[in-house]
């Protein structure tokens, strides 16, 4: 599975919605990837997401923590990445920036997409 | 085959080089495909970028279109050059 997240910090809900469909997603076993693109690419960077807290919802980083150590991928897109300066080194464990073309053929290999 | 006085190294004889340098990810396999439709069959075309990403995207393409990379040279600050084969 291809889940899409394109929110940071501006919309909490948006932000971490996507997170809990693709944990719910991992700890059934399944081979899920978070697609983080625009503001949502800042997600992935370390400490941005400690203070993300949608009111009904567990705190986004231990979403995102429980993701990664069920199996889950997060990929930042590097057509969003590079614009806001963001690199490698800013990476949260679990993360990494991808490209378009990793997204499409992810895709082409027969990932389902939620976007 | 020849060598490579930069690398050092036996590489392919490209027909092409490509100068990616500056592209960003979504422009460079693109204009790989533009670069590359002008080859024959068989013929190399060599491509350098100086954005780390293109390790991973170059190869994608590489697998999604089924042009071959023979060739990958990893230089310092960023800088890949890709040898790929026209299928």
């Amino acid at each position: 599975m291809l889940i899409n997240c394109s929110y940071g910090k501006e919309d909490p809900e948006r932000a971490t919605l996507p997170a809990i469909v693709a944990n719910v997603a991992a700890t059934a076993d399944q081979e899920v990837v978070l697609f983080l693109t625009v503001e949502g690419v800042r997600l992935a960077t370390k400490g941005y997401a400690d203070d993300i807290q949608k009111e009904g919802f567990k705190p986004l980083k231990e979403v995102l923590s429980s993701f990664v150590s069920n199996g889950g991928q997060i990929w930042a897109c590097a057509a969003c990445t590079t614009p806001r300066g963001i690199t490698e080194d800013d990476m949260i464990e679990g993360a990494r920036i991808m490209t378009a073309t990793n997204l499409v053929e992810y895709v082409v290999d027969g990932a389902v997409t939620l976007f | 085959m020849r060598h490579d006085m930069a690398s050092d190294k036996t590489v392919p004889v490209a027909v092409r080089v490509l100068d990616g340098s500056g592209n960003v990810c979504a422009d460079l396999t693109p204009n790989i495909k533009r670069a590359l439709s002008e080859l024959q069959p068989g013929e190399i075309l060599e491509v350098v970028s100086d954005d780390l990403v293109a390790r991973v995207s170059v190869p994608a393409w590489s697998r999604l279109t089924g042009n071959e990379i023979v060739e990958t040279i990893e230089e310092p600050d960023h800088r890949t050059r890709f040898f790929i084969k026209h299928k």
